[in-house]
């Protein structure tokens, strides 16, 4: 059985789980709490002065709501063309462990005994998974690396060798110093590419959520690296399209 | 006696007339026969303009306008025939491969396009989900 069949029947395991999670919370308590789709809400109000069936009726749904997130990046990750195999493998080891855990610990919550053991356990949901602040960005972030060098970058390379070679022979009678200069900046953006998305895609799928717990700011300078390419890619995709028209 | 003389000279005036006629008559169906061959030339002149320069001089020599006709198409035929033998020239060339190479880029640039535009969904989706409060 492969990752994903294993995160597949994970899924299964759990919907049925926090079903019953859910049921016994309503019948117990008729919290509302239960009725907070709200991610924002759901962690901070549940646990700490609450009964035990609100916790656990908070944990069903909090969980629950990570599952189903997971399970679409799971499905985006498997129908992905661009991220490279060894990411894809890493991705989706991170997501269907998480889908694992997040599965085994609904289980836990559910047959916890005392309100503060809930509580305990709840916690855990966040501290231990950061599905939104971490995984799923996590996902996102190697995506979009993989994005740009995997399909960008060898695009943009391969438009500045035709475009070098027209200008060196059939329409060197064109390169002009304007023709010149974009040439030059599209080199200059290329290596900048290459150089801010260089191992990028590794980095960010090592972090952990424990190195999150200890830096909020994990993923900021990954994400800044990101947008800078971003911005480099616009620069040279204008330069090689000023230097087409040039030659046409 | 009178009347017989009479006869005869009436007879005699009456073939001389028709005779008269008779030559009048072929004399006028011989002048259109004329206009005639004088009219099937023109075309042989009018045709000339629509030849080229090269082959001008060959439509002179026809006779009928069938033969003047054949005469410039065998030409144009053995001008468009002659043409593939001499080498193209060098701007051709050079423009051919231009445009070959700039369709390749341009595809490029849709690749480009195309990786771009996957990677601002990616990007964005990260976004929306580090947004999320999942601090616990």
């Amino acid at each position: 059985m492969n990752r994903f069949t294993k995160a597949t029947a994970g899924l299964g395991t759990a919907a049925v789980v926090l079903i019953g999670l859910t049921g016994t919370a309503l019948a117990d308590t008729g919290s509302p709490a239960v009725s907070s789709a709200s991610p924002t809400a759901t962690p901070t109000a549940a646990p700490h002065g609450k009964s035990l069936a609100s916790i656990q009726a908070a944990a069903a749904a909090a969980i629950a709501k990570r599952l189903a997130s997971l399970s679409v990046s799971i499905n985006d990750v498997n129908n992905n063309s661009v991220i490279t195999p060894a990411d894809k493998s890493t991705l989706l080891a991170i997501l269907n462990g998480d889908v694992t855990g997040l599965t085994a610990l609904g289980v836990t919550i559910a047959g916890d005994t005392t309100a503060k053991q809930a509580a305990s356990d709840y916690s855990t949901i966040f501290t231990s998974y950061r599905v939104y602040v971490l995984a799923l960005p996590q996902v996102r972030f190697a995506a979009a690396a993989d994005d740009m060098t995997v399909t960008v970058l060898p695009k943009l390379t391969d438009a500045q060798t035709k475009l070098a070679a027209l200008l060196a022979g059939v329409d060197s009678g064109k390169n002009t110093p304007q023709v010149q200069a974009w040439m030059a900046d599209l080199a200059a953006q290329i290596t900048a590419i290459g150089t801010e998305t260089n191992g990028l895609s590794a980095t960010v799928l090592a972090y952990t959520p424990a190195q999150y717990d200890a830096n909020h700011a994990l993923l900021a300078p990954a994400r800044a690296s990101l947008g800078i390419s971003r911005d480099d890619i616009k620069t040279a995709r204008g330069d090689v399209s000023n230097v087409v028209k040039a030659l046409k | 006696m009178i009347r017989r003389s009479s006869l005869t000279l009436v007879a005699g005036v009456t073939l001389v007339v028709t005779l008269a006629t008779g030559c009048a008559g072929h004399h006028n169906s011989v002048t259109p026969a004329v206009q005639n061959t004088t009219t099937t030339a023109a075309p042989v002149s009018s045709a000339a303009p629509v030849s080229s320069a090269a082959s001008a001089s060959t439509v002179a020599v026809p006779v009928t306008p069938a033969a003047t006709d054949a005469a410039p198409a065998g030409a144009t035929t053995t001008a468009a025939a002659a043409a593939p033998t001499t080498a193209p020239p060098a701007n051709q060339a050079a423009a051919a491969a231009n445009a070959s190479t700039l369709a390749a880029v341009t595809q490029d640039l849709a690749g480009i396009d195309a990786g771009s535009s996957a990677a601002d969904k990616d990007l964005s989706a990260g976004d929306s989900a580090r947004a999320q409060n999942d601090n616990g």
